[in-house]
């Protein structure tokens, strides 16, 4: 096990226990952070695609339907996000929020975060599915006005997967326009990258493992609100991928850019 | 048989009659002055986007009154008059403004300085203000 490794279980093992111990403001108090949330949206996406032997039936372009929602009770949380605004690729997680201060909050988290995968092999035709796992892990939300950050540190898909992500973005406003650019880095470990992007010798392609690595994303957007219940909202995204994954005989390329305009009804 | 005949034409005149009051009803409403003095603002509303948010708006503001006189419009945004109208009876104003709060246009009778109309434009927002909020995040 190397020293990267040992540092990330023992520090998910302390934050674990400090969250055991850490008296709740369940009990006592309301936790700041109940309530519900939805919306949907609807739009058109594009995104490019970094895939060589993608299925064609897993496409990310075109008209989208889009549902972001949140339920939090007594510190216990649902999420569910589909569609154009997903970036961390977890479509259903759940947790405990069990703590808050006045600008962090922290949720041991059980989700996904990476999404699931199909590549069609090129003679064959057969698809080589790669499945994104739900896991546990420790989400950490900072909130400093117009500047929100958001820490995650989580085991992952693969034998002994782990994931760690940090994201910074900075709000600005503009008339009634709210404007936005968030930077972002993840780290997936060789477990991660090889459960999605290792492949055997056959039908003509190399045998392939990967090495951990680092993706970088930066994203610029706006919301503009119609009226009190409807946004319009859009924004550009750019990922720059690790070379564990971009080498791999089913990747095409180094990066993706995705790009969405959605229109959303907030209840 | 003449009888019977009447009775037809009175059948028919009161489903005539029927059908045709309502639409009588509705022209004699709308041929009816508007009710004076009224203040109108267009839009209805300021909508940001978030809870505590400045919010930006072209407004535009249409009055009218029944007696010709000397009037003046005021806001709960500034202590002096934003507009004064002399010998009117009706009058528009527009302006661009920011608002915090929901704002009020009044207008005055110039000499007696007596209210005789006002109305409120609102503040609205999508997202509640809230720390760690969905809304806030959710593009990550």
């Amino acid at each position: 096990m190397n020293t990267f490794k040992l540092l990330f279980i023992t520090t998910l093992h302390v934050l674990s226990f400090i969250m055991l111990i850490t008296p709740t403001q369940a009990s006592s108090e309301e936790n700041i952070r109940d309530g519900a949330y939805l919306d949907i949206g609807v739009g058109q996406t594009y995104k490019s695609d970094p895939f060589k032997y993608h299925n064609p039936n897993d496409r990310d372009n075109g008209l989208v339907l889009g549902v972001n929602g949140r339920y939090q009770k007594k510190g216990f949380f649902v999420e569910l996000r589909l569609g154009a605004s997903e970036q961390g690729k977890s479509r259903l997680s759940y947790g405990y929020n069990f703590l808050n201060t006045e600008h962090w909050s922290y949720d041991f988290q059980i989700a996904t975060n990476h999404k699931d995968l199909e590549h069609k092999l090129p003679q064959s035709n057969v698809n080589s599915r790669r499945v994104s796992n739900v896991a546990s892990g420790l989400r950490i939300l900072g909130d400093y006005d117009n500047t929100h950050l958001r820490f995650i540190a989580a085991k992952a898909s693969g034998a002994g997967g782990l994931y760690a992500a940090g994201w910074l973005s900075q709000n600005y406003q503009y008339n009634n326009w709210n404007f936005y650019s968030t930077a972002g880095i993840e780290y997936r470990n060789e477990d991660v990258v090889n459960h999605f992007y290792a492949i055997n010798e056959v039908e003509g392609l190399p045998y392939y493992r990967g090495k951990a690595g680092l993706e970088y994303t930066g994203q610029v957007g706006g919301s503009y609100p119609i009226s009190e219940d409807f946004v319009l909202e859009g924004f550009i995204r750019a990922t720059m991928l690790p070379s564990g994954v971009s080498e791999s005989p089913l990747v095409d390329g180094n990066k993706v850019v995705e790009a969405a305009m959605v229109v959303k009804y907030v209840f | 048989m003449f009888s019977s005949f009447t009775n037809k034409k009175f059948i028919i005149l009161t489903i005539i009659t029927l059908f045709a009051l309502p639409k009588v009803a509705l022209s004699t409403q709308a041929e009816q002055p508007a009710n004076l003095p009224e203040l109108k603002i267009i839009p209805t509303k300021c909508v940001s986007l978030q809870q505590e948010q400045v919010c930006y708006v072209d407004v535009t503001v249409v009055w009218q009154v029944s007696d010709v006189g000397d009037y003046c419009l005021f806001s709960s945004l500034q202590g002096k008059s934003l507009q004064c109208w002399s010998s009117a009876k009706q009058g528009t104003f527009s302006e661009e403004i920011e608002m915090t709060d929901d704002l009020v246009y009044t207008l005055t009778d110039t000499k007696s300085e007596l209210e005789i109309v006002s109305n409120r434009l609102p503040l609205a927002w999508v997202y509640k203000k809230e720390k760690f909020s969905h809304s806030s995040w959710r593009l990550f």
